[in-house]
């Protein structure tokens, strides 16, 4: 592993509960991130077929196992990478909604018709975050098995083994969370 | 939702769940206690479960991240790829990133989209898409970004191409910057840009304004040429596919069949649709309310002239059949628009539409000409001076004018080479076309001895020509021939008419004469019809129609790549092009035009044409004024009755030089061989107005004005007259009605110019702000705000203007020597300096 000693202390700090080390936190990861994937590909076979998901996943274990071997806790790993995941897609999504809204008159090329995001996405996404906040000041746990899944992408039963819930449990807790943020989401939207 | 009901809310939402749906609203509301507020809360998130509807939830949210991750792969600035190398980033999203790049092998700037590694690693697909862009890269037009390779290195994987800037169409729509006459320039570009694709069996197949850039110099060039998705609908297939913009889909690319150019049609529709109307003719909630929309119904109502709103239903056929079958046919009808629209609206060059007022002029002034130069010939005696007139066509369908125009032009061009023969320009016999002649009368308007008229008919494939030669003198026939050939030998039929009419003018004919005559310039009749349809729209003089031209004579090389008249008459379009509203500026015009001249010079050096438009070209953009005069003494010594050649040349040459009365002279030698040329007769006015004969050029421009009262030009160049005699308001007035017939920049610098001289500051700063407003949206010579500073005595901006245009090469910095209004500046040592740089002064 060749991540900087830089990334193992902010996320120490971040565990310590220093949410601020969070924002310095991300480019690092991200960009450490897609350092240890394209290795991954240039290594690759040409005839092999790549899954992004899987990829990345690959990456992020090597990155976070990587940068604190004792962090054995599966729970904790998951958290953090879905947080990291939430941040990512927000930060893209504000990007590309301001892009939108007050972006350069003049738009040199086009590359960035449909790209990972629609706009209508991104609206969605930033929505949803924010509803998601507001969750989490009235249910933590349901919260958090929301992000587990959205932003993790964790299934069901694998939230149920990270989180020592049951795997009913947490499909109930899915649906109330998810009818409390559809409703949140449509009233602010 | 209040935290201390949160739990109860949650007892309430499990216990419903089980509960069939016609029983919670019962159970909710006994276990809310009468409680309303905590019902309806309930109540809603049941709603909400049943509903699902937040399909977001459901989404893959962490693939989206998984894809941001790796796919935004910025590369550094600096880093080279091949031979490119990296200077910013233009903008990125997930099909890779787009960077401003300097290519350091060629010199030259260029956009590079560079592939995610992750859509690229491994795939098959990079292979195809070799193949695509290899093909997209022999497309070269100036209406086309220009693909320069797809390519790899160090495992990236990139396609380099020309390098455009400016706004693309969807923000100039969304800024509603698209009236119907830039809305129409725009289109016809793209029209052109898809002929020339479609010439080479590319289909863009995602035409819309995403992909659409428009420069400001008016310039529209369309990007991603046949790089869109495949018409097998795999999207994967292609890296640069950009899914999603279903608006400009076709019926048949929704269905997933073969696509032909058709679909491109299709899509341009939509898009000449959106600029005319500001909305889409296919609209729906979401993405299959709009597929059905384009499927099955028609497209919403448009208020719209009828012409244009007939053009869009033609494209926005469901069934392709019914569509315009090619680009060509739309651009046809489109340009049938456009002049239509111009005679409405302002026009830069509105003598070129002005037939009939023309002609009704000159009956007025018929008798009043001078005669003097008019010698009786002699019927035994040979003949010096000769019009062609175009043939009446009364039994030629409307769009195989070309044809009988082009055998006129052709026999003019042969004739003219015959020495001691004088052979009227084409622009003054064209003045008749259509019009009854009466041969006395046009031999006193013109000036010749003799006229040729001719009646041409086409049937079943056969030309018939019925020509005749009238002495003018007497209106007698001296002649009288019948040509009966079948419509493929055209070629060989002008052959002979010039042969018979130049031995019948001239008595006889010696054999190097005869050579020229029937000089043959291709084998291949396809390829000289279209040569001729290129020299049709080229006379025509607009800004299409010599865009049209450049089309047609393209075509005529691709059909006979040796074919050294169809280059010289590309030459002569991209030679013109810069002087027309929205068309090519000149440092993207003049190489190319010199390219064509160089290219027909070399199949064939004894193209006047192509001599002048290089000699031209050689003084104007390269300054290269030993190797120009050389061109045009060629061109006049191959051709001694071509009246462009010394138009240009004692317009730009010797006017430059400040050698007035050789400018002059040429000018009248010029209008001699040409002299109902509008653009003729008003230089030679500025001939003399440059020389500082004043009375004279005031003669000379009202005399073209007799011609044509609506020539923008002669007002503005006689308002410019009569600010150098000091007559401020007559320079007013003119100026007045100029500025009512065109936006030309001179107008404001001349209304400055007179402004400062009235000592009226602040209109003359008023006007300066005008020149500046035109500037933002239209090519301005730094040369006009140089002569505009002048006058406000603002001498330091005078010389940085002088500098910029000095740095851009701009052809007017050229009259710095000669044009009397600078010459404020001429006892500044800059002054000498420049006029050192450019060459005008050792």
């Amino acid at each position: 592993m060749a991540e900087t000693p830089e990334i193992t202390s902010l996320l120490a700090a971040w565990k310590d509960g220093d949410p601020g080390s969070l924002d310095q936190l991300l480019p690092l990861v991200e960009g450490e991130l897609r350092r240890i994937a394209h290795s991954y590909m240039r290594r690759e076979s040409p005839n092999h077929t790549l899954q992004t998901t899987a990829l990345v996943h690959e990456a992020y274990i090597k990155l976070l196992n990587g940068a604190n071997p004792e962090w054995k806790s599966r729970a904790h790993f998951f958290g953090i990478a879905a947080n990291i995941m939430r941040r990512i897609l927000i930060n893209y999504a504000r990007d590309r909604v301001a892009q939108k809204r007050g972006g350069p008159g003049v738009q040199i090329l086009n590359v960035d018709e449909v790209a990972i995001m629609s706009d209508q996405r991104s609206e969605e996404v930033l929505a949803l975050d924010e509803a998601l906040t507001r969750f989490s000041e009235l249910d933590p746990v349901k919260s958090r098995i929301v992000e587990l899944k959205c932003f993790g992408g964790l299934t069901a039963a694998e939230i149920a083994d990270v989180t020592g819930l049951a795997t009913p449990t947490v499909n109930l807790y899915w649906r109330l969370a998810k009818a409390w943020l559809a409703n949140e989401i449509k009233q602010n939207l | 939702m209040q935290p201390e009901n949160w739990q109860r809310i949650q007892d309430i939402f499990y216990g419903a769940l089980p509960l069939p749906h016609d029983e919670r609203v019962e159970f909710v509301s006994v276990e809310s206690l009468g409680d309303a507020e905590l019902s309806g809360q309930v109540l809603s998130l049941l709603h909400e479960d049943e509903e699902n509807s937040l399909e977001l939830l459901e989404s893959s949210l962490f693939e989206l991240g998984a894809s941001i991750i790796v796919e935004q792969d910025e590369l550094d600035i600096g880093v080279q790829l091949g031979s490119y190398k990296v200077r910013s980033l233009l903008g990125s999203g997930g099909m890779g990133s787009v960077y401003l790049a300097e290519d350091i092998r060629l010199d030259r700037l260029a956009a590079l989209k560079v592939l995610p590694l992750i859509t690229t690693a491994g795939s098959k697909a990079i292979e195809q898409f070799h193949g695509e862009a290899r093909a997209a890269s022999g497309i070269a037009h100036p209406n086309i970004a220009h693909i320069y390779e797809f390519s790899e290195s160090a495992g990236r994987h990139f396609l380099a191409m020309e390098y455009v800037e400016g706004p693309t169409l969807r923000s100039l729509i969304k800024e509603k910057k698209t009236d119907i006459n830039s809305s129409l320039r725009i289109i016809r570009q793209v029209c052109q840009a898809l002929i020339a694709a479609h010439a080479k069996r590319i289909v863009h197949r995602d035409i819309k304004p995403e992909n659409i850039i428009v420069t400001d110099d008016g310039l529209a060039k369309v990007l991603d040429f046949g790089l869109a998705q495949r018409s097998d609908g795999d999207a994967s297939s292609n890296p640069f596919s950009t899914a999603g913009t279903v608006s400009y889909m076709s019926p048949e690319q929704i269905r997933g069949e073969i696509l032909d150019e058709r679909t491109d049609i299709w899509s341009l529709g939509v898009v000449f649709y959106e600029m005319i109307a500001g909305s889409r003719p296919f609209t729906g909630t979401d993405t299959s309310a709009i597929l059905d929309a384009i499927l099955n119904q028609p497209p919403a109502a448009m208020s719209a002239d009828s012409k244009i709103e007939r053009i869009v239903t033609k494209c926005l056929q469901n069934d392709r059949n019914d569509r315009y079958s090619s680009a060509k046919e739309l651009l046809d009808d489109l340009v049938d628009v456009d002049s239509a629209l111009s005679r409405t609206s302002q026009n830069y060059w509105p003598w070129a539409l002005g037939g009939l007022v023309v002609v009704l002029v000159l009956a007025f002034l018929v008798g009043r000409r001078d005669q003097a130069n008019v010698a009786s010939p002699v019927a035994s005696k040979p003949v010096g001076s000769v019009a062609v007139l175009p043939f009446r066509h009364a039994g030629i369908a409307p769009n195989k004018e070309y044809v009988s125009d082009g055998i006129v032009e052709s026999l003019i061009n042969r004739m003219s080479q015959i020495q001691n023969l004088e052979v009227k320009a084409r622009s003054s016999v064209f003045r008749y076309k259509d019009v009854a002649i009466d041969a006395r009368q046009v031999g006193s308007e013109l000036g010749v001895q003799a006229v040729l008229t001719g009646d041409i008919v086409e049937k079943d494939q056969n030309l018939t020509i019925d020509l005749s030669l009238v002495d003018t003198s007497t209106g007698d026939k001296i002649w009288s021939e019948r040509y009966d050939r079948p419509s493929s030998d055209v070629v060989r039929l002008q052959n002979d008419i010039a042969v018979d009419v130049t031995a019948k003018l001239r008595g006889s004919l010696s054999a190097p004469d005869r050579q020229k005559l029937v000089k043959n310039y291709t084998n291949s009749p396809q390829a000289y019809n279209d040569y001729l349809l290129g020299r049709f729209y080229w006379n025509k003089r607009t800004g299409t129609d010599i865009e049209n031209s450049i089309v047609q004579f393209q075509k005529a090389i691709d059909l006979d790549p040796k074919f050294a008249l169809a280059y010289a008459g590309m030459a002569d379009s991209y030679v013109l092009l810069p002087s027309y509203e929205g068309a090519l500026p000149p440092e993207i015009a003049f190489p190319k035009a010199k390219e064509a001249a160089e290219k027909a010079l070399a199949l064939d050096d004894s193209l006047a044409e192509a001599h002048t438009a290089l000699s031209f070209a050689l003084f104007n953009f390269d300054w290269d004024f030993t190797e120009s005069e050389n061109h045009f003494s060629r061109a006049i010594g191959i051709d001694p009755n071509y009246a462009t050649a010394y138009h240009w040349y004692g317009n730009a040459n010797l006017l430059a030089y400040g050698r007035f009365d050789d400018s002059i002279e040429a000018m009248k030698r010029a209008r001699e061989l040409d002299p109902l040329s509008l653009i003729i007769n008003a230089d030679l006015g500025t001939s003399y107005c440059y020389a500082m004969r004043l009375d004279e050029a005031i003669d000379q421009f009202n005399k073209t004005l007799e011609l044509d009262h609506n020539f923008y030009y002669a007002h503005v160049y006689l308002a410019r007259t009569y600010l150098l005699k000091g007559d401020n308001q007559k320079a007013l007035d003119e100026l007045q009605q100029a500025s009512g017939l065109s936006e030309d920049p001179r107008i404001p610098m001349l209304r400055s110019r007179i402004y400062s001289k009235m000592g009226r500051k602040a209109n003359a700063t008023q006007a300066l702000a005008e020149l500046r407003r035109m500037s933002s949206k239209r090519y301005v010579s730094n040369f006009d705000f140089a002569l505009t500073y002048t006058g406000l005595g603002d001498y330091d901006n005078a010389f940085a203007s002088l500098q910029k245009a000095l740095a851009t090469h701009d052809g007017n910095l050229l009259y710095l020597k000669a044009d009397p209004l600078l010459a404020d500046l001429r006892s500044d040592p800059r002054y000498y300096e420049l006029l050192t740089k450019i060459g005008l002064e050792k």
